[in-house]
Formats: structure tokens, C-alpha cells, sequence
């Protein structure tokens, strides 16, 4: 990992599963050392205002959830490439959901040097539950496990490479 | 689509949907049928959350509503907060220090920046310069959407400090806030806002250089209005025909009604339609304006009151200079304090609220009972009131416009008729699409 600060940010709404990118950031928070080199942000349908969040950092996790009839919970890392191909108009508040802000950003050189997306899929988001269901549940412990080994691998990198 | 090449049409109906959307504040329709050169039938229908919010608020406590009533929308909750606080306050006989009310009308000058500003660039923009969406737009033009960004950023920055966070924010309470924000983080805001204070009022004389159409109305203007400074959080309700009451005088001259076609309520004054918002706003406190803004505005050589729609477009732009310039006097003079709230006492009681969310007038009114909770609300938020007068401007718009223009260009005049009232459903309105029928 680069000694570049990392940015990581959770999207979510409170509607059930979809309140997934938020659970993650809270956990993941919950297991950090303080020292960790990030910054972690929960962030509630941000539409086009995720763009300040993108343009200051030079490395960005972006966790948000999938919606499909695909298993719930399932863990996927779309590329950027793809994602911003998708047509999300419908799913951000005034017409900007992730892949258009995505896209935005690209066209005025805000995105981050380094992006990478992960997302849990999802079956709905639950208007009248602010629960996530078992299975996504058990989805965002798996990513939070899978990106806190990350963090802590490369603090372990960095410190080697100070000694060294 | 249907049957569009048949020869010799009598007649034509041109249906426009919305599609039901999960994730924005509110879905909408436009039936529009067309007969030769009459327009037959033209039908907004806009479907309105907010109704069930009121039901919602019964029983509940006091403390929990302006939390609640912040989810009503992610684009404006500042507004929901501030005019239910204001209305309870009233409820409960109290009334809130200097301190409180100034920093109020700082949190929502932070709304109308990140509201206007993102309607501006990211919505009526493309509009005005031949783009589909901002995104295609952005090629050409990435200094003006990088603009609006920036704005909408300032905007979220103020809501931050006292909401904790921009959307729904949660650091208002009936009383005050939750918390102070620390003078370092006021000063640095005061900075951001004075490199900001130049480019916009810039904005606002870009915006007098757009190709905005030339399409006058009459209309009824209703707007609140202060004794001294530009209305956001307080001030009387007048309209431009000489209306001037309290908020709690409103079931007196409007009315709510359901129509066939509309789940929504639409709100009427004195029978009418009437227009809330920017423009509203702008007509009837033109002379509330600082000097230095009403100077920059004259400079463009559009002239206010104005009977332009579209003009609300650099109504916007000028309220985005007036919140910057407001913003930089309340963190010119900031004063921390250790009581960010003053103790609310409850009592059984009627409050009325009306405050100028970035959209237009916003009403509410609470009965509450000895112990504070909650035993009826009522809230009639702008894009209700300007349903009516959509419509109204439709009608009259697309008759100048000319009906004997292609579906597409019909369809692209709606859509920016409808647009220019920046309703919480143009995220929907984007997304219009056109059946054509033609009957022999």
C-alpha cells in the first residue's frame, strides 16, 4: 500500500440492506487502531457531493451496495470501467446515483488516483427496516475482515520499509 | 410510441411519465394531449411524501421532530428542521436568544448555496446550453460545473458544522443546537467564504448572459417578507397583490385541495395559483437585498420585479451571492458559546412556522399536548403550493411555445418549464418519456 492517506467511504441510505456501505464503515472504524492511515466516511446518498469527497483524496475504497436477484451478500469488485457503463440515473437523489457521479468526476479530473469499488449485492432496500438482513449481515463482516487485513498488512509494509 | 407516421392527423395525445423512483423526493406525471392547435388536456400529478410524515409526527415527542421531519428531504431538510422548531417553539411560548437565531439563518444559508448551486449547474444548466445532462456538459463547460460543485460544497460545509452532517443533518433541536461550532472551524469557514464571495456574484452576472427565453406571465408572487433583511428564516406573508399576515393566518387565504388527477394536495390562494420560490422571493424583496448585491444585479440590465419564469434561474444565483454574503457577516462576528440551546418548557398549544426553504414557502403547524407530544401536524411544503401554477405556466407556455413543434421539442420545452420551478421531482422530470399517440 502507498504512503498516499486512504479515504474510505460507505454510501447507504437507512432502508434495510441498502444501509450496508454504512455498517461497514462503523465496524471497520470499531476495529482500527488509531494509527491506521485513513480516513473513513458513512455517507448518506450523496449524489454529486460525493465529488468533494473524491477530489481530495489520491486513494479511495468506495463501498456501496449492489442491487440484484443474485445471492444477497455476495461480495463483488466491479471495475471502475463497468460501473460508470451502467445505467444508474434512477437510483441518487436528483438523478445522480454513483455511476453518474462517477462519471462526473471522471470528466473533470476529480477522481482519486486510485479508485477501487466494493460492493455486498443486495435483493431490495427496505423502506421500513433499518436492519440488515442475515445474509448481508454476514456479507459486511466478510468485508469488513477482508479490508481490515488490508489496512493492517499495509501498516505492518510501512513500518518494515521505516525500519528497513 | 405509437402510430406517429399516419397522414392528415386530426389529432394528437402526448402522454409524458415519470417512472416511480425509490431513492428521490417524490414521482410525478404529465399528461399532455394536443388537438390541432388546442391543448385538450395537460395534467401534473406529482405524488408527495410528505403527507404521510404528518401522520407519522402523532405521539411522538416534541424533541424527535425536527429529526423527523428532516427525512422528508435529502435536497432541503434544513428547512423542514428550521420551520417545525420555529412552529413548536411558538407552540410552547418560547422564544429563542440572538445567539440561536443568527446561527439558524447561518445553517440555512448553507442550504441555499448547496441547494441553488446544484440546481443551477447540474440541473437547468444543460437546459440552457444544448447538453442532455450535466455529465456532457462537463466536456465543454468544467468550469461551470466545477463551480456548481464548489458552491454545493460550501453549502454542504456550513450544513456540517451544525447539522453533523449534510444530509439529514442532525444538530438542530427545539431550543437551539446541539453544539457550538468551535471559532477555528468558523474561521476557517469565513475564509472558504470570502474566496467564494467573488466568483459568485460572477455567477450571477453569467447567469444574466445565458439564452433564457424571452416568455412573460402574470403571476401571483408570495414570498415571506422582513422588516430589514432578505426573508429565509422570518418576516410576514405577503404575495404581490397586497396580501401581509402572520403564519397563522394562512387557513384563512389559502387552501388545499385535492384534484382527480393528483395525490397531492394543491394549495390555492384566494382560488388561484400562485408562485413560491426564488423568483417569488426576489420580486417582493428587491429592496432587502445588500446594496452591493442590488448593484451587481442591476449591472446585468434585467430588471426586477420580473415576469419572467426563467429569470428564477439568476433569482438563484443572486440568493446564492446573498447567502455568501450573509454567511460572511455571521462568521464575521461569531461568538462561541457553552449554550447552544436554551431549555424548552412544554405545553399544550398551536404553533405555526414559516420559513423560505431554498424552493419557496414552507408551512407547518403543531398542536401539542401538556407534556409536549405531538397531537396533530400539518405541513404544505413549496412544491405543492407551485403545482397549480406548473401547470398553469404550461398551458400558457407550450401555446407560446408553439404546438406545432416536434414531440421531441414539446417534450424538451415541458421539461424545462418544469425544471425552471426546481420541484423535488425534477430529478423524476429528467427521465420523461413520451408515448405520441395520433388519432385519425
Amino acid at each position: 500500500m502507498s504512503s498516499a492517506r486512504l479515504l474510505i467511504i460507505g454510501v447507504g441510505s437507512p432502508a434495510g440492506d441498502d444501509r450496508l456501505g454504512w455498517e461497514v464503515i462503523a465496524r471497520l472504524k470499531a476495529k482500527l487502531p488509531d494509527e491506521a492511515n485513513c480516513d473513513l466516511w458513512a455517507l448518506d446518498r450523496p449524489g454529486a457531493g460525493l465529488i468533494e469527497y473524491l477530489d481530495r483524496a489520491e486513494v479511495c475504497w468506495l463501498v456501496d451496495a449492489l442491487l440484484s436477484k443474485d445471492t444477497p451478500g455476495r461480495y463483488l469488485q466491479p471495475g471502475l470501467e463497468l460501473l460508470m457503463q451502467s445505467d444508474d440515473r434512477a437510483s441518487g437523489s436528483h438523478g445522480f446515483g454513483l455511476a453518474d457521479t462517477l462519471r462526473l468526476a471522471e470528466r473533470l479530473g476529480m477522481l482519486p488516483q486510485r479508485i477501487e469499488l466494493h460492493c455486498l449485492t443486495i435483493n431490495s432496500a427496505d423502506t421500513l427496516s433499518e436492519q440488515l438482513s442475515p445474509a448481508v449481515d454476514a456479507g459486511v463482516n466478510g468485508l469488513v475482515e477482508r479490508l481490515y487485513q488490508r489496512l493492517i498488512d499495509g501498516m505492518d509494509h510501512a513500518d518494515a520499509n521505516s525500519q528497513g | 410510441m405509437t402510430d406517429s407516421h399516419q397522414d392528415q392527423p386530426t389529432s394528437r395525445r402526448i402522454r409524458i411519465d415519470v417512472p416511480a423512483l425509490t431513492r428521490v423526493e417524490g414521482e410525478g406525471s404529465l399528461k399532455l394531449a394536443i388537438d390541432g392547435n388546442q391543448i385538450k388536456q395537460l395534467q401534473l400529478s406529482i405524488f408527495e411524501p410528505p403527507r404521510y410524515f404528518e401522520k407519522f409526527l402523532e405521539g411522538r415527542e416534541y424533541q424527535e421532530v425536527p429529526d423527523i421531519v428532516a427525512r422528508i428531504c435529502g435536497i432541503c431538510p434544513v428547512a423542514y428542521q428550521m420551520t417545525a422548531v420555529q412552529a413548536l417553539e411558538q407552540a410552547f411560548g418560547h422564544t429563542p436568544s440572538s445567539w440561536v437565531a443568527r446561527m439558524r439563518r447561518l445553517f440555512y444559508c448553507g442550504e441555499w448555496l448547496q441547494s441553488h448551486a446544484l440546481h443551477i449547474h447540474l440541473l437547468a444548466l444543460p437546459d440552457y446550453l444544448g447538453f442532455d445532462s450535466a455529465i456532457g456538459m462537463a466536456a465543454k463547460h468544467p468550469e461551470a460545473v466545477q463551480r456548481g460543485l464548489a458552491l454545493q460544497a460550501l453549502g454542504n460545509s456550513i450544513i456540517r458544522l451544525f447539522g453533523g452532517r449534510s444530509v439529514h443533518p442532525v444538530g438542530a433541536c427545539v431550543g437551539g443546537f446541539h453544539h457550538a461550532p468551535a471559532p477555528a472551524e468558523i474561521s476557517t469557514l469565513h475564509t472558504r467564504l470570502q474566496e467564494a464571495q467573488e466568483y459568485a456574484a460572477e455567477l450571477t452576472r453569467w447567469c444574466a448572459l445565458l439564452p433564457l427565453p424571452e416568455d412573460e406571465d402574470d403571476f401571483i408572487s408570495v414570498a415571506l417578507r422582513a422588516d430589514t433583511e432578505y426573508p429565509f428564516y422570518r418576516g410576514a406573508l405577503v404575495s404581490s397583490d397586497g396580501l401581509a399576515i402572520d403564519a397563522a393566518q394562512w387557513d384563512s387565504h389559502f387552501r388545499e385541495e385535492h384534484t382527480p388527477h393528483s395525490t397531492a394536495l394543491w394549495s390555492l390562494y384566494a382560488g388561484k395559483p400562485y408562485l413560491v420560490g426564488p423568483l417569488a422571493r426576489l420580486n417582493l424583496n428587491l429592496d432587502r437585498l445588500p446594496k452591493r448585491i442590488r448593484t451587481n444585479l442591476e449591472s446585468t440590465g434585467i430588471g426586477f420585479p420580473s415576469r419572467n419564469m426563467f429569470h428564477s434561474m439568476l433569482a438563484r444565483a443572486v440568493e446564492i451571492e446573498l447567502a455568501i454574503h450573509d454567511a460572511l457577516e455571521l462568521t464575521s462576528t461569531y461568538e462561541p458559546t457553552a449554550h447552544p440551546f436554551d431549555p424548552v418548557t412544554p405545553r399544550a398549544g398551536i404553533g405555526f412556522g414559516a420559513t423560505e426553504a431554498p424552493r419557496g414557502l414552507l408551512w407547518h403547524r403543531y398542536e401539542t399536548d401538556t407534556e409536549g407530544l405531538i397531537k396533530s401536524a400539518r405541513i404544505v411544503p413549496p412544491t405543492s403550493q407551485n403545482q397549480a401554477r406548473i401547470e398553469q405556466d404550461l398551458q400558457r407556455s407550450l401555446q407560446s411555445f408553439g404546438l406545432d413543434h416536434s414531440d421531441e421539442e414539446l417534450r424538451l420545452h415541458c421539461e424545462k418549464v418544469i425544471r425552471n420551478y426546481d420541484p423535488c421531482i425534477s430529478c423524476a422530470t429528467h427521465f420523461l418519456t413520451l408515448d405520441l399517440e395520433r388519432r385519425r
